[in-house]
């Protein structure tokens, strides 16, 4: 990853050192809160209704009224991209929190309690592991059958495993310091072990795993929606106008082109704020 | 007050201690030495409840940890405290120290230490005074352990360790991670502490010269047995065991 | 024995050394360590100006407290300095080589044959997944030209000498050995090249109190026999008062005291040494009811003048700069102004 994007960033600047990416972080934040603040105002702004389609100007260039053109069903793309980004990034946020939210818990107990619980968690961490995520999702999105909240389902699934191994790991080499010892010994509960000493000691490398994960999911979703697995038409989605353009890539490359650039952009702009926060927090090892 | 009746622990089928007893009175300071792999550290774990022990019975002021469940052994067990090596690992690098310091406290309520009754409900008022009592000043309160050295990483374990004013501390090793000149305060906060509670230590070490200049009686654990158990003013005696003697000539200087 | 004396600023020169002076080996001049990129001479300087001399067959102890600047000293002379960190000024001088403005790899071919070192890391002495006889006999054909079964000969030979199971040790991983067996051998493969200088850094300090003894023991029967000079590293007074020649006591990166062990043991003059030697519990019937403290902590090290200032119970105005190291008899130096005062007034009162 950091390879990848030492080279990446150095081929626009080429005296780019990976040490020096605190100003970069800064444009992360930017670029994805430009884009949240599109989403959120999205619908006021939009010259058309990106529902409608006009079968009279279907593919035209780019105009006054069509800034950036139209689609194959003549559906204003602009508009199309600005609303779409609603259902991706919402669907992201939702899908990131959710797995947070099982993942830290699950991988609490799993790491603190141990035994049974913990063996059993693991094997089934193992079978989640033993298949690529992109592969699993899809078969369990293909088993759930084609619709957003199925596709959520799917991604959640896949993701949750890794959330929780990150979490009990860092449990499992918390739990026997000291400190955790005195606290037993001054005789705090479990409950107020897990959440007091344990909880904080996780929340900041499971931020930055998240970061760097939002990347992924969003590529996750768009590929599903590309395979016509998440959004069904006539709903804008990144991932499904992307699958809309297809048969026109040589053509009218624009048509992929658009929805594509959002989604880079989005990835890039998390993974370099999830870069940052790795080193503002001095999160080792991820 | 602390009886160790014919204690056996083992890992797996790795035997730790065999058989070890011993007996500490109210106020009196027990060394337990021995070098690592001996089992001293975990004859502090079972003592403090981290451990549960395969055979034998710990007793503390009449009452048998293995005969309580539940909320009277959690009663029973506020009456061992226990103050840690590593002063770096012992503290939460996330909490505020006066935060650490009373997590004890708030742990059992009812507990009313006589140098706390006037300040019972007010939780950095007390970490305040137990600052005090450990020598820190009470400016120190809001800091984090990462901005103490670890002579003064050490006193707030040790606060933390009186809060409720045990019968018996447990110091494994207390100052073996430290500097020379630390040691030397650590060991007469030790002393003056213990003068004004009352307290019982048993203090784990592997140097024989601290633990005589510490302790009544020194107890000799080697491979899982206690091999010897003297007053330390017999140290020098011819009786003692060899395994002692060995360890007495490589604390001499001469 | 002793360790070197300057005689520019010696001021009883009259009063000879009993022992035949002989040439330093190994002879640290003004030896000063900054971390690199710190402006101004007096920031950031983490060994100060330090003096210090080990004649051959000498065994020298430097003694200090975490932050002290005694292992900064000997990876100085190693050149195994941390990349962040140089020699400011000073030099290092090793029979006649000046060791700071030597080529690395100069250095190289002196560092493992004539200078060699223990650490107090054992486990860093050797490559985890090579058995540690294949690493002896590398270590040997490294340093000379020597047949694969000569080496094998020299390292068994050597293996025994430090009280090992030769072959078994030899046929073994690192991981399979004990930490004092480990320790042991990094010991032979320290003295298999006869070197004359062997840096000990808190040779003992992980190790068990008796398997720590008999290392000890063992490194002063054999640099007996080899008659190289050891310079021995440790916080642990203990075994620097049991086993050396001469010390020196570091404090904040300056030498405080320094002289024949048996004097300053006997008779220590600097506040800081007195204390160290009052501070620690021994063995003896007759228990102090406390110990000396002095208040502050190790790392509290004034930035100008006597480092120890700050925690200094003699401390007055004068204690802001520097104090030179003032000899008294028998090569017995100090570097107190308080000190100084004193020892003027009685010679003015007799």
């Amino acid at each position: 990853m950091k390879t990848a994007y030492a080279l990446l960033m150095r081929s626009f600047f080429p005296r780019f050192k990976v040490k020096r990416y605190k100003p970069l972080a800064l444009i992360g934040f930017i670029g994805l809160a430009v884009i949240i603040l599109l989403t959120i105002i999205g619908p006021f702004i939009v010259p058309n209704d990106p529902l409608t389609a006009n079968m009279a100007e279907r593919l035209a260039a780019p105009s006054l009224s069509y800034p950036l053109g139209t689609d194959h069903m003549g559906r204003c793309i602009f508009s199309r991209l600005i609303i779409g980004s609603q259902t991706t990034l919402g669907i992201t946020a939702i899908v990131v929190a959710t797995v947070i939210l099982i993942g830290i818990p699950l991988g609490l107990l799993s790491g603190y309690i141990g035994g049974r619980f913990d063996s059993f968690m693991m094997r089934m961490a193992d079978g989640f592991i033993a298949l690529p995520e992109f592969i699993l999702a899809i078969a369990i999105a293909g088993f759930l059958g084609p619709s957003l909240f199925n596709l959520m389902i799917a991604v959640v699934l896949v993701k949750w495993i890794s959330y929780t191994r990150v979490v009990r790991s860092i449990v499992l080499s918390e739990r026997e310091k000291e400190y955790i010892l005195a606290a037993r010994v001054g005789g705090s509960s479990t409950w107020k072990i897990i959440t007091k000493h344990l909880l904080p000691q996780v929340i900041s490398p499971v931020l930055v795993l998240a970061t760097l994960d939002i990347g992924k999911v969003i590529l996750i979703i768009s590929s599903l929606s590309y395979l016509g697995l998440g959004a069904q038409p006539p709903d804008p989605e990144w991932g499904a106008m992307l699958n809309d353009g297809r048969p026109y890539f040589q053509t009218i490359p624009e048509l992929m082109i658009y929805p594509g650039m959002a989604i880079f952009l989005v990835v890039l702009s998390c993974n370099l704020i999830g870069e940052g926060l790795r080193d503002k927090l001095d999160v080792k090892s991820m | 007050m602390l009886q160790v009746k014919q204690v056996s622990k083992s890992y797996q089928s790795n035997s730790v201690l065999t058989d070890v007893s011993f007996q500490m009175k109210q106020g009196e300071c027990l060394g337990l030495i021995g070098e690592s792999g001996s089992g001293k550290s975990t004859v502090a774990k079972l003592i403090v409840g981290l451990e549960q022990l395969d055979e034998g019975q710990i007793i503390l002021n009449g009452i048998d940890f293995q005969s309580l469940k539940g909320p009277k052994l959690r009663k029973a067990r506020r009456h061992v405290q226990i103050v840690f090596q590593d002063p770096m690992a012992s503290l939460n690098p996330k909490l505020r120290i006066w935060k650490s310091i009373v997590e004890p406290l708030e742990n059992y309520p009812e507990v009313v230490p006589v140098f706390l009754k006037d300040v019972r409900n007010d939780g950095r008022k007390m970490a305040g005074i137990l600052l005090e009592k450990v020598g820190l000043p009470i400016s120190l309160l809001d800091r984090y352990p990462h901005q103490l050295s670890g002579g003064q990483r050490q006193r707030v374990a040790i606060a933390r360790g009186i809060s409720l004013q045990p019968k018996l501390l447990v110091c494994d090793e207390p100052t073996s991670s430290l500097d020379v000149s630390i040691q030397a305060q650590i060991l007469n906060l030790l002393g003056d502490l213990k003068r004004e509670f009352g307290m019982s230590y048993l203090y784990i070490s592997h140097d024989m010269a601290t633990v005589q200049y510490m302790c009544e009686r020194i107890a000799v654990l080697k491979e899982g047995v206690l091999v010897d158990s003297f007053l330390s003013d017999d140290l020098f005696s011819e009786t003692r065991h060899c395994y002692t003697k060995l360890l007495v000539d490589a604390a001499l200087e001469n | 024995m002793s360790i070197a004396v300057d005689h520019t600023k010696q001021i009883s020169s009259t009063e000879e050394i009993s022992i035949p002076l002989s040439v330093p080996l190994l002879e640290i001049k003004d030896l000063s360590i900054s971390l690199k990129g710190s402006k101004g001479q007096q920031r950031g300087r983490l060994v100060n100006a330090v003096n210090l001399a080990i004649r051959p067959g000498e065994m020298l102890g430097l003694v200090g407290e975490s932050g002290s600047g005694k292992s900064l000293t000997a990876s100085a002379v190693l050149g195994l300095l941390h990349e962040s960190m140089d020699v400011s000024e000073g030099q290092i001088m090793f029979n006649d080589k000046d060791l700071i403005s030597i080529s690395k790899k100069e250095m190289r071919i002196l560092r493992g044959k004539e200078i060699t070192y223990i650490f107090q890391n054992y486990q860093g002495s050797f490559t985890p997944f090579i058995k540690i006889g294949k690493q002896f006999i590398e270590a040997l054909r490294s340093h000379g030209k020597i047949t694969r079964k000569d080496a094998e000969k020299k390292s068994l030979m050597w293996l025994e000498r430090v009280r090992l199971p030769a072959e078994r040790i030899f046929n073994s991983y690192p991981h399979e050995l004990s930490g004092g067996q480990l320790q042991r051998a990094s010991l032979a493969i320290a003295l298999m090249f006869k070197p004359s200088l062997i840096i000990a850094d808190e040779p003992t300090t992980a190790l068990d109190v008796l398997t720590g003894e008999k290392i000890l023991d063992l490194l002063v029967e054999l640099q007996k026999e080899l008659n190289c000079a050891v310079l021995l590293i440790s916080h642990d007074l203990k075994h620097v008062l049991k086993r050396t020649d001469s010390m020196a006591v570091m404090y904040g990166g300056q030498i405080v005291e320094k002289g024949p062990t048996k004097t300053l043991q006997t008779n220590p003059t600097h506040p800081y040494t007195k204390f160290l030697l009052q501070a620690r519990p021994v063995l003896s019937l007759e228990k102090p009811g406390k110990l000396a403290v002095i208040p502050g902590e190790p790392g509290l090290i004034a930035k100008q003048g006597c480092a120890f200032a700050l925690r200094c119970p003699k401390a007055f105005e004068k204690c802001g700069t520097v104090p030179e190291i003032r000899y008294q008899e028998n090569s017995h130096g100090t570097a107190c102004h308080a000190v100084d005062i004193e020892g003027d007034e009685k010679i003015a009162s007799s």
